[in-house]
């Protein structure tokens, strides 16, 4: 696997993540080498999947899936890069930390498949027998999640028995207010009498699949299907919400400022059945990757 | 399944192209690489933008057009106006796109 991203500057691989979430199902057609690669990286570096070489690999893994146009990096807590839920989990379980880099703009059920052939890769080579694997996704990285755990399971490999926990960041299970209204905007614009409208919508428009996929949550290249859970392992869901009152009106129709509570918990998704729920007043979207009270969370579930 | 670039202020004869794919290379060509790509990029954001800026800009004056096209007294000049507006405006505009492109075309022949 390529280790390209490290040898440009970190604000480089930002200008990457950016971009790749907005515009990367068309970066990657065109050949475009700020497309970001799929990759599972450990303490910061890329792992070779055909031979993960790291020091006291332990039989737990826990991977975390960050959401649309970020990287990694999302993950560490403010002013301690490389100090993550994973990194902190990782001693009390004990678990090696991993985290996934992908492109956010492709289509969620192509990251879905890849990702699952790369969980399966990363199992199969691991230097010692998995037991456990734990993946955490904020964002677009939950429904990843479940793309993966669809497909993975579908294809019966061998990486989905393993996997205990599914932790859902802030997921926009049932689609993004946000997307939808840019999905709406951009159309209604498009159908204006005045060009000059139609120019506005016809940007607005030119958006990656990935994002469009957020309209509803699409993880299937099916649009609108709805795979079940994966029965076999637990399933937990946290909601942020933008103030600490939970009724209050802003809350209700923000919830974490891009994905209402509702949609965090999957409520239109038929026959769900979530190990537990958690919603936290007063953290946004943004802040639900890297926040202590989260952390807590995190810790009694998975401990 | 793949970002559509709207037809109608999508045009550039790069826009279809395939970038040859990136070669197994060293640090420093890694970092070129980017470049060009950031650069690619750029070109096509310049051409997309100034094809999308010349269509707001002739919509708007348009506008503009019509109401002087109905007062009597600048009636009889109003579409020879229009005419060399909007000749100069798609000129101005399709020469910032053209650079757009070239520089596309060129960062995507300098990556071979």
């Amino acid at each position: 696997m390529s280790d390209q991203h490290h040898k440009i500057a970190p604000w480089q691989r930002q200008v990457s993540a950016i971009t790749s979430g907005f515009l990367g199902d068309w970066l990657e057609q065109r050949g475009n080498p700020l497309a970001v690669e799929l990759q599972l990286l450990h303490r910061g570096r890329a792992l070779n999947l055909a031979r993960p070489q790291l020091e006291d690999p332990e039989t737990t893994l826990v991977v975390m899936i960050h959401g649309l146009t970020e990287m990694e990096t999302i993950w560490d807590f403010p002013g301690q890069p490389g100090v993550h839920y994973a990194s902190e989990l990782s001693p009390l379980m004990p678990a090696t930390p991993l985290c996934l880099r992908y492109n956010t703009g492709r289509p969620i059920y192509r990251n879905g498949e890849e990702l699952a052939h790369t969980l399966n890769s990363l199992v199969q080579q691991w230097p010692v027998p998995v037991k456990r694997l734990v993946l955490i996704g904020h964002s677009m990285g939950g429904l990843l999640i479940r793309s993966a755990c669809h497909y993975g399971s579908a294809l019966q490999l061998q990486w989905p028995e393993l996997l205990t926990d599914c932790l859902y960041l802030g997921s926009p299970h049932d689609g993004s207010w946000l997307a939808r209204a840019a999905h709406h905007s951009a159309g209604l614009l498009q159908k204006m009498p005045r060009d000059y409208l139609r120019v506005v919508g016809d940007f607005l428009d030119l958006r990656s699949e990935g994002i469009r996929n957020l309209n509803q949550g699409d993880i299937l290249a099916e649009a609108k299907a709805m795979p079940p859970l994966l029965t076999s392992s637990r399933h937990y869901a946290i909601a942020g919400l933008l103030l600490k009152q939970p009724e209050n009106p802003i809350n209700l129709l923000f919830g974490d400022a891009l994905v209402q509570e509702n949609s965090a918990r999957g409520l239109n998704q038929p026959g769900w059945q979530l190990t537990d729920t958690a919603s936290f007043g007063g953290i946004d979207h943004i802040r639900l990757t890297h926040h202590p009270r989260v952390y807590q969370q995190l810790k009694e579930w998975l401990l | 399944m793949s970002t559509q670039l709207p037809v109608s202020i999508a045009a550039p004869a790069s826009a279809g192209e395939i970038l040859p794919a990136p070669v197994a290379a060293t640090e420093k060509d890694h970092r070129i690489q980017w470049w060009l790509g950031f650069s690619d990029l750029g070109g096509n954001t310049l051409t997309q933008g100034a094809l999308g800026i010349e269509r707001m800009h002739l919509s708007i004056a348009d506008e503009a057009f019509n109401i002087l096209e109905r007062i009597p007294v600048t009636r009889p000049v109003s579409e020879q106006v229009r005419v060399l507006h909007h000749g100069i405006s798609t000129l101005c505009y399709r020469g910032v796109a053209g650079v757009g492109q070239i520089l596309s075309r060129k960062l995507g022949k300098d990556k071979e």
